[in-house]
């Protein structure tokens, strides 16, 4: 499974992809992040709108209902920054994986029909997630930077956070597609396991407050790691955890080739099963 | 290009039928065997030369939609296998794979975008792709507003459009309107002379003859022939509407020397609508051609037998524009008859009537009484001055006096082949010839006689 050859083939590969159909990987992503909104009256402003809105509630309720405090510090908005910077990048991974499994199946007559690289498929989910991703982390940057928090500085920090959840999300993705075209159920299945996903990551656990147990798990989960990396580009503006910020890329890369090799594996058969 | 554009060597497909979805899971988790096998393609091979025209037919569920599938990479082969060279592009099913809530322009963008091409190649042909789908007021209307024949004039235009080597399609043609259907067929034959390969579906012979090299007749998921594409037609036309016995010998037509050999391959007398059985009352309805005959009469007289034969007294099922060909309507009294008249009547597939005679009108003939269970054979020369389509004979026999024995309506559909010196879609053949007179010489010639 992590035998280098194939990973770097796979690489290949991929990278051949993405020089050739760089022009249609782009196309179906703008339309991927538009396209839910199409035939709406607000069309495309729901792109933007709808994570302002969630980001809004979430401020809101963290500011004025859920009032916490970061260990020696009064504010609220210090702890508020603190979840928010956590939460911003889950929601836009919930999302991204929500709509992996019908990545493919979801777009049978496009598979079946038309001869073109499906592997565009489920890297278009990953990456139309940008919008979310994008206003969530600006928004958590800005209340960080009103409370002293974070920087100009942790700028390159945040980029590379960014990168590791795109290609992580994305072999996620490549997996969760492939196995939804045979399973249907995995749909399902995932929104359930998002939901509790949601409170298996350090998320709404201040410093030293998650117990034991669940501190194990959160080193299970690969997300855990994208999540410190943002907290610490956020909240702390500087590498709390230098085993973190190696591990992410690593983690990142590796989950992105086995998932883009499971993805290749399956991909054949998908004509049967649509 | 040259060569070959497509090898198919002994390719086969089985499909996994599975009861439930979930017994794809268990049985993929080691448990028992939970499918039932059903094989769509088996041992299929045959090449496709570049610069040609390839048509596939068969019936439904024969394999064809699959072997284009497998041959345009959306489908895996289960064994064998298929080499393709350059690039290809597929019309396959309707609809394609547009997506529904953008426009046709944006459509013509996104699926020029799968089959390979640069934005800015697309820039440069989407002109000439909305000019030839004619769907210029339109193009910025969602795809779903659009009618079928328009969606699949879109599909055509786009996939003809990026110039592939190897064109794949299913059935698409059928569904645009004439003047459509010609344009792309049209399109086809400019293809072919810029040496490119091209695939076929069709389930309209006609149109298969037409524009084909050569074609496959697939049935069950073997190859059932290969070959020019009339001969493969006329093929095709045995299966749909020859009677179940397909491996039958023919029989030999009563009152007439038995098959002299020169062409014993000959299919049999499949378009004959043969009733023996003289012991039943006429049933109002038989389903000789597929339910169509409609017979009726007072049963003193029954057209036990009546084809069409060529020349060679041999039945045939389809019919070449201006051959010579009879109608051969062979009758048994059942009980003592007055003088007997026969006639045929050929009707379109529209059912207008083309043609109707008989023999006392034509040749003021009439057959001398018959006996009980005596038999008579009237032979109606003609010839075939129909142009293609799709054609239903009909046969009667009566009393002088107009009292009909026995009418068999519409008994045999049989089709006119496609004929190349006229255009389609007209209904009779006046076997035109075209020369140029040189007018001055004419004038000259006129002055001289002055």
């Amino acid at each position: 499974m992590l035998a280098p050859s194939a990973n770097g083939a796979a690489f290949r590969h991929f990278l051949s992809l993405i020089r050739r159909h760089h022009e249609l990987v782009w196309e179906m992503t703008r339309r991927e992040m538009l396209e839910r909104y199409t035939g709406q009256v607000l069309g495309s402003l729901w792109a933007l709108g709808l994570p302002l809105l969630t980001m809004g509630i979430y401020i809101f309720a963290f500011l004025v209902l859920f009032q916490g405090h970061l260990p020696g510090s009064d504010s609220s908005l210090g702890y508020a920054v603190f979840v928010l910077s956590g939460l911003a990048p889950w929601m836009a991974v919930q999302e991204a994986l929500g709509r992996g499994p019908t990545a493919i199946s979801g777009n049978a007559n496009l598979v079946k029909q038309i001869v073109f690289p499906n592997e565009i498929l489920p890297l278009r989910v990953a990456l139309g997630v940008s919008p979310t991703l994008g206003i969530g982390v600006a928004v958590v940057g800005m209340l960080a930077l009103i409370c002293g928090l974070g920087g100009w500085s942790t700028v390159p920090l945040l980029i590379v956070a960014v990168a590791c959840h795109l290609v992580m999300t994305a072999g996620l993705v490549y997996v969760l597609a492939a196995i939804g075209v045979f399973i249907r159920d995995v749909r399902d299945i995932v929104t359930v396991l998002l939901s509790i996903g949601l409170f298996l990551q350090p998320i709404f656990y201040g410093p030293g407050v998650a117990p034991r147990a669940l501190e194990m798990i959160f080193y299970l989960s690969p997300i855990s790691y994208l999540i410190w990396c943002y907290r610490d580009a956020l909240v702390y503006g500087e590498i709390s955890n230098t085993v973190v910020w190696l591990a992410t890329p690593i983690i990142s890369t590796l989950l992105f080739l086995i998932g883009y090799r499971l993805y290749r594996s399956l991909q054949p058969a998908f004509g049967n099963a649509l | 290009m040259s060569g070959l554009a497509i090898a198919v060597r002994r390719l086969r497909k089985s499909y996994r039928l599975y009861a439930r979805p979930r017994d794809m899971l268990f049985e993929a988790l080691g448990g028992r065997q939970r499918h039932r096998e059903f094989v769509a393609l088996d041992e299929v091979s045959f090449d496709v030369a570049g610069g040609s025209v390839l048509g596939l037919m068969g019936r439904n569920g024969a394999g064809k939609s699959t072997l284009l599938r497998i041959i345009a990479g959306t489908l895996d082969a289960t064994a064998g296998t298929v080499t393709t060279s350059g690039r290809v592009a597929a019309i396959l099913e309707l609809g394609t794979g547009f997506h529904a809530d953008y426009s046709g322009r944006e459509n013509i963008y996104l699926g020029g975008l799968c089959l390979g091409l640069s934005r800015k190649r697309i820039d440069s042909r989407v002109a000439e792709v909305i000019e030839f789908s004619e769907l210029e007021e339109f193009i910025d209307q969602p795809f779903r507003t659009y009618s079928s024949g328009m969606q699949a004039r879109l599909a055509f235009s786009v996939a003809t459009c990026v110039d592939p080597d190897i064109l794949i399609i299913d059935e698409a043609l059928a569904v645009g309107d004439a003047r459509f259907q010609l344009k792309s067929f049209d399109r086809i034959r400019e293809f072919k002379r810029r040496g490119k390969s091209i695939l076929v579906v069709s389930h309209s012979i006609n149109q298969l003859v037409s524009v084909c090299d050569r074609a496959i007749l697939l049935d069950r998921g073997r190859i059932l022939m290969d070959g020019e594409p009339n001969a493969v037609g006329n093929a095709y036309h045995e299966l749909l509407f020859g009677p179940p016995t397909a491996a039958e010998p023919a029989a030999p037509l009563a009152g007439t020397q038995a098959n002299d050999g020169a062409r014993q391959a000959e299919p049999p007398a499949r378009a004959a609508a043969t009733d023996l059985d003289l012991g039943e009352p006429p049933p109002e309805v038989t389903g000789a051609e597929g339910g169509r005959e409609h017979r009726y009469g007072d049963g003193a007289a029954r057209i036990i037998d009546f084809q069409l034969v060529d020349t060679q007294d041999r039945a045939v099922t389809r019919l070449q524009s201006l051959e010579t060909y009879a109608a051969v309507v062979t009758i048994r009294a059942a009980r003592q008859t007055e003088e007997l008249c026969a006639g045929v009547l050929v009707r379109n597939a529209r059912g207008q009537d083309i043609f109707a005679t008989d023999m006392m009108r034509c040749q003021d003939l009439t057959i001398a009484p018959l006996m009980p269970g005596e038999e008579a054979i009237v032979r109606m020369r003609f010839r075939a001055n129909m142009a293609a389509g799709t054609y239903f004979f009909s046969a009667t026999v009566a009393r002088c006096d107009g009292t009909k024995h026995d009418v068999r309506f519409d008994a045999i559909m049989t089709e006119v082949a496609p004929v190349t010196t006229i255009y389609t879609d007209t209904l009779v053949n006046l076997e035109p010839e075209f020369c140029i007179s040189d007018l001055r010489l004419l004038a000259q010639a006129r002055e001289l006689t002055e």
